[in-house]
């Protein structure tokens, strides 16, 4: 790795531990995400990869470690400061969470209207290019999230993720509970947009055709830490029995890895 | 040199034949959104039949800046025609990912105006409160006859659940029941007594606080709390059931829901809720008694024979025979809002307010017709 590519990175985390109670998740885990790549974060259930996560966009506490975003550790933010930088961010959680009571166009707006006072005439121009983007159909905009289905409402959900034009996504399973044909859509939904703004991403998944398609390093979480962070196809060959049970089973290779 | 006609931090435009130039300056990002709207909406009048748009002084481009230069671009083509210029690389992509122009659609559900809503929305709330009425009663049936059919096969009728209920309605509500009942009681015999004094005959107290809370008050009040805490809580359970198809998975295993979950909450609900009354109206009688014993140095034992003397069974009977009636409403009102949850955890919300709210009225209608009736039979 040369020299311009350490001072590129976006997410340090370095001896990160998080525990409920005695239960401990992680237990000194380090990891780097550099900027513009898409990062894939795989284990098995129970692993911590959504805790992870949690951990990262500061939803929780951890109880020793420090998490640099953009060079700044997270703890010693003010108030202020933390805002200011979640504004950098988009979140995708996994059901979505879209707002049940605001149409798709309005909780697009929702963030918009936080942050900055525009026109309503601007804004409904952003919400539907934002739509659009998306890949939703424009009459979508106008419709409650109860009245979309699981693959649309994710679609809306990135939509206001992308509200704010993040520099950094955060990805929560995106592609869980869809039909192999929403989530390939999907998958290239989110290559496509990611490259063309340059946002880097941190995608968690189970989904071995994302990583396969749309990811450009994979990080392995197991025992407690991270296991391994590389290209795919180093980390296929990587040895530890999760790992190898993991890329060498009937799905991987129906993925097309291997 | 061409001539400069608008100049902001963002636009410059240059007075130009056959058609002007309009050069995109600075950071084209969220932050500066309205400000370049702003100059948008005044350089367009100047540039308006043409224009060629000069997008290499841009510094900064995000997705909302490519959405501005779409808009500035498709309102100059309007009026003529835009031809967008020096577009570096790196944002060539952005710009291609934002260049169709969605057509305007609504963003928000369609409003009626303020004057026609309230009409509209007495209207609506007219028809839904009827319409909702009638499933009740329809539901009020479902579960009658199923009720009565489990005197042919007794063995439908599911005794553990029943006594958890029992347990949760009744035994657990006696804490609160009691509580109000004593103190209402003893409220009541406080301000007769001031009235009644007034009369020289607060010893009349003792019919009032007899005849109000055995007739009336102890079985209405028991009725109203057990609707708040435990009519509740049934929608709210069966509520979260459908909500996780459990009600559907029930169904499947050839199980009938109104078996399963409304007649041993019914059943329940109809042994405990006349139990809890007879609880409350002791309650409040210890209430008034010891009131009247501090207030009034009407000892207890005083108080008791005379109590004896004055109020008859009658009192007590009438007051008693409503409580299985509320309970059936209680029962009702709950389980039926609770099985037309569906889509959302939104929903369940709503519905439980409304089985309070529905629950509370029906038991107070129910309770008027019940004076009516009493009235008429001389009780």
């Amino acid at each position: 790795m040369d020299g311009t590519q350490i001072n590129d990175i976006v997410i340090r985390v370095r001896g990160l531990v998080t525990s409920f109670g005695d239960n401990v998740v992680h237990d000194g885990l380090n990891l780097d995400v550099r900027r513009g790549e898409i990062l894939g974060v795989v284990g098995g259930s129970g692993s911590g990869k959504s805790v992870l996560l949690r951990a990262i966009i500061g939803l929780l506490k951890p109880k020793a470690g420090t998490i640099e975003i953009n060079g700044r550790d997270q703890t010693t933010l003010t108030g202020e400061e933390s805002q200011q930088a979640r504004r950098e961010w988009g979140v995708l959680f996994q059901d979505g969470a879209l707002f049940s009571s605001l149409t798709v166009a309005q909780n697009i707006k929702v963030p918009l209207r936080e942050h900055f006072h525009m026109s309503n005439d601007l804004m409904d121009d952003l919400a539907r290019s934002k739509v659009s983007m998306a890949g939703l159909p424009l009459d979508a905009a106008c419709k409650f999230p109860s009245d979309l289905s699981g693959g649309m409402r994710k679609r809306a959900a990135l939509a206001r993720s992308l509200a704010l034009d993040p520099k950094i996504l955060f990805l929560d399973e995106p592609t869980a509970g869809l039909d192999p044909i929403g989530a390939a859509g999907f998958d290239g939904l989110i290559r496509e947009l990611t490259k063309s703004l340059g946002i880097t991403v941190f995608l968690v998944t189970h989904d071995l055709d994302t990583l396969y398609r749309v990811c450009d390093r994979v990080a392995v979480l197991g025992d407690k830490k991270l296991l391994v962070t590389a290209p795919l196809d180093e980390v296929v060959t990587f040895d530890h029995p999760w790992v190898k049970e993991y890329f060498g089973g009937p799905r991987a290779r129906a993925a097309g890895i291997n | 040199m061409a001539e400069v006609v608008y100049h902001t931090d963002f636009i410059c435009v240059e007075e130009g034949s056959p058609s002007s130039l309009v050069r995109f300056l600075g950071c084209w990002t969220i932050e500066n959104a309205q400000a370049i709207d702003n100059a948008m909406a005044a350089t367009i009048n100047a540039v308006g039949r043409g224009a060629i748009l000069d997008c290499t002084g841009i510094a900064g481009l995000d997705t909302t800046g490519a959405v501005l230069i779409r808009r500035f671009a498709a309102n100059i083509d309007e009026a003529g025609a835009a031809v967008l210029t020096g577009v570096s690389s790196e944002y060539k992509e952005l710009l291609a990912l934002i260049s169709s122009k969605p057509p305007p659609v609504a963003t928000e559900p369609e409003q009626h105006p303020w004057h026609i809503k309230p009409v509209l929305e007495l209207g609506e709330a007219f028809l839904r409160a009827t319409a909702s009425l009638a499933r009740l009663l329809s539901f009020l049936g479902l579960v009658l006859t199923r009720l009565f059919g489990t005197l042919l096969s007794p063995g439908r009728i599911r005794l553990t659940p029943m006594v958890h209920q029992m347990e949760a309605v009744g035994l657990k509500a006696m804490g609160i029941v009691g509580l109000i009942s004593f103190l209402i009681g003893a409220v009541m015999v406080n301000q007769g007594s001031i009235q009644l004094s007034k009369f020289g005959a607060d010893v009349f107290v003792i019919d009032l606080l007899g005849i109000t809370q055995l007739r009336e008050m102890g079985v209405l009040l028991t009725a109203i709390i057990v609707a708040g805490r435990s009519g509740s809580a049934f929608t709210a359970q069966i509520g979260s059931m459908k909500l996780h198809e459990e009600i559907d998975a029930m169904k499947t295993l050839g199980m009938n829901p109104i078996d399963v979950l409304v007649l041993p909450r019914l059943l329940a609900l109809m042994i405990c809720l006349p139990l809890l009354t007879f609880y409350a109206d002791i309650m409040g009688m210890a209430g008034g008694m010891a009131m009247a014993w501090g207030q009034l140095d009407i000892t207890p034992a005083n108080f008791l024979i005379y109590f004896r003397e004055v109020i008859s069974f009658d009192h007590y009977a009438v007051g008693i025979i409503k409580a299985p009636f509320f309970a059936a409403v209680i029962v009702s009102c709950g389980c039926y809002q609770g099985l037309r949850v569906e889509h959302s955890a939104d929903v369940l919300g709503m519905r439980t307010t409304m089985s309070v709210v529905q629950s509370i009225f029906l038991v107070i209608v129910l309770d008027a017709l019940f004076a009516m009736f009493f009235t008429a039979v001389d009780l």
